[in-house]
């Protein structure tokens, strides 16, 4: 399969508020160092998934690759093309190839738009389509998406559907524009679990209608093992594990990856085990922990990994971990 | 006698436009040191009925029948002056945002001798060194008791709020969803404090939670909730090797495990009822795949085959 995304070395700064004492004192600025130096690629048509806890930068790298937010350093390069640096008219057009799903669809639709103008609105903006041929495009969209009779989910306003409903309305919003790629963050983490694969079913759908290729960003290791085909594993900015999701997720090598899997609740009774970790994410990425980011909470950390950073090392065909011990 | 009975316990929401039943007829029961999951998706009535067990449903709600049975006291009928007693005493509650629960403007520490001071006749000096030893327990250094929740991360908020929940010493905790705004990791922990507080203490608790997985392995005894009606009610470990309501089995399919081989994840077709204008008879019966004619006619009594309660045709449950 060829590349269809590539991102290089991507950092993502974000510069704290000084006070006005430390202003005065010309005290250097401080930064949360939210995506520190990551690299990966997504082959056409694969789900790739960034997976990770509150806090490791995902989000941030999926809103990067989206273009609502600018990286401190690094590449994206999407189709051959790096798009960091686009604008304009250049910038729209990538908008039209790459589009978004997010969590919470009920901040992602405007309130006093009706459901099918909502949908309606990127044909307009893209110059696909307008008037009556623009309607019949979103009632078709609203058929395949499930909401039916469209042409009365046409007339309603969020409000007046349900938490599935309204992700249902916001995947044919991203869809209506036949995008190649679909950056969807946590985009079945507020449906209710007898949804949840509802929603991720007609996500895959549209994969294979469009051939279109996901970054599915989610900290829900539990879903996302069921869809994913690559997935890299991120702590505090770095990522830390990635590779075929059949491997990183059956035979984790990272300790990191491995508590992660551990801490996640399996539908069986009394099944208490101990955790393979320590502490809790430092409250704010600010003081990176030197070496190996994770060794103050690693049981298994030595002193090389408090003074040297590790690089990844291939464990198995297409499974790399940064860890001294693989 | 079991510490907890909840008998055909009614709550609902009077709007001006209609009537919400979130609670509608529910009845179990919960004995000392017993950990009770009541399990159910979003608007199944899962937080009312927690709610109502301490008295704190926010208006429209109102209890409009059954009982409450705790100790032998019937906390329905009970005057606010005397529930106040209990509430926050014999039966605490943590909920889902401690940001939302704990006084920004207040100390941690301080905040729990506050609340100990309030239901017991302590000194100043008793009650701090009896917070510490509660914050200590829940894996809080006493040195953060000068802290404000401002300085705590999310999971030691959690942890301080179930501090604060244990140090009167309450024989019932409820717990609406303590750990669905934390970290998988730091769930585990937080869920490991509770169950070994249940260990140590013999507490009862109420953890009230959509998660089904994290429910399974925690609890003793489960609910599923849907509705407004408990459909099925039986040990976990019966809940796991032999589901009988519909919607119970459907619902444990839906569930993602990573553990086991990777299959497919299957949903309920539908969504849950809207509680101002629920079906008739079962109010599941719209999802069921084994729905008859009956089952959107009549509503299915309880069945009880052992300990084992299903409210289903399937299984009887006809008048």
């Amino acid at each position: 399969m060829s590349e269809i995304l590539r991102v290089e070395n991507l950092k993502k700064y974000f510069p704290l508020e000084r006070s006005l004492v430390e202003k005065l004192l010309t005290r250097r600025h401080r930064y949360v160092k939210a995506v520190d130096g990551i690299s990966f690629s997504v082959k056409r048509g694969e789900i790739f998934t960034l997976a990770g806890e509150t806090g490791c930068g995902k989000t941030t790298t999926g809103r990067i690759i989206l273009r609502l937010e600018e990286p401190t350093s690094g590449r994206v390069v999407f189709d051959g093309e790096d798009i960091t640096e686009l604008r304009g008219e250049e910038l729209r057009r990538l908008r039209r190839r790459i589009q978004p799903i997010f969590q919470d669809p009920y901040a992602s639709l405007n309130p006093r738009m009706k459901v099918g103008d909502a949908i309606r609105d990127p044909l307009e903006i893209h110059g696909i389509a307008e008037g009556d041929d623009a309607r019949s495009l979103v009632l078709e969209m609203l058929e395949k998406v499930g909401l039916t009779p469209p042409e009365k989910f046409y007339d309603l306003y969020p409000r007046d559907l349900s938490g599935g409903q309204r992700q249902r309305v916001a995947i044919a919003r991203a869809m209506i524009l036949k995008p190649e790629f679909v950056v969807a963050d946590e985009p079945v983490s507020m449906i209710d679990v007898s949804l949840k694969a509802a929603i991720l079913e007609l996500m895959l759908r549209f994969k294979k209608e469009l051939g279109l290729t996901y970054l599915l960003i989610t900290h829900d290791l539990a879903v996302a093992r069921y869809v994913t085909d690559t997935v890299a594993v991120m702590y505090l900015g770095k990522i830390v594990e990635y590779g075929d999701a059949d491997k990183v997720f059956e035979k984790p090598v990272h300790p990191y990856t491995k508590a992660l899997m551990s801490a996640i609740p399996t539908p069986r009774p009394k099944r208490r085990k101990e955790l393979l970790i320590k502490g809790e994410v430092p409250l704010s990425p600010i003081d990176i922990p030197p070496g190996c980011r994770f060794h103050p909470r690693c049981p298994y950390a030595t002193e090389k990994c408090k003074r040297e950073e590790p690089e990844f090392v291939e464990v198995g065909k297409n499974h790399y971990v940064a860890c001294w011990l693989a | 006698m079991p510490l907890l009975e909840v008998e055909k316990l009614k709550t609902y929401y009077f709007t001006p436009d209609s009537v919400v039943k979130a609670v509608d007829g529910v009845s179990f029961t919960l004995d000392k040191g017993e950990i009770l999951a009541v399990v159910g998706e979003s608007g199944s009535g899962k937080s009312t009925l927690g709610l109502s067990i301490i008295r704190l449903v926010p208006r429209p709600g109102k209890i409009v029948g059954g009982k409450v049975v705790f100790e032998g006291v019937d906390l329905v009928s009970l005057p606010e002056k005397e529930m106040c007693k209990i509430r926050g005493k014999k039966i605490s509650a943590i909920f889902q945002d401690p940001l939302t629960s704990l006084d920004p403007l207040m100390r941690v520490g301080e905040q729990i001798v506050e609340t100990l001071m309030t239901h017991f006749d302590v000194s100043k000096e008793e009650a701090r060194e009896r917070a510490i030893k509660f914050l200590e327990m829940v894996g809080i250094s006493g040195e953060r008791f000068y802290d404000y929740p401002h300085q705590f991360s999310g999971g030691m908020r959690q942890r301080a709020m179930i501090a604060m929940a244990i140090a009167t010493e309450p024989s019932l905790i409820i717990a609406d969803e303590p750990t669905t705004a934390l970290d998988v990791v730091i769930q585990a922990q937080i869920m490991n404090v509770l169950v070994g507080l249940r260990d140590k203490l013999g507490v009862s608790v109420i953890l009230i939670t959509h998660d089904i997985a994290l429910a399974m392995e925690v609890s003793d005894k489960m609910a599923v909730m849907y509705g407004g009606h408990l459909v099925e009610v039986a040990s976990s470990e019966e809940i796991y090797r032999n589901p009988l309501h519909p919607y119970t089995k459907a619902l444990l399919e839906a569930v993602p495990d990573v553990e086991a081989p990777k299959g497919e994840l299957k949903y309920i077709p539908g969504s849950p009822p809207d509680l101002s204008r629920p079906p008739p008879g079962c109010r599941f019966h719209p999802r069921c795949p084994y729905t008859t004619e009956k089952c959107g006619r009549e509503e299915p009594r309880e069945v009880w085959l052992g300990d084992h309660m299903v409210k289903c045709f399937l299984y009887g449950g006809g008048r």
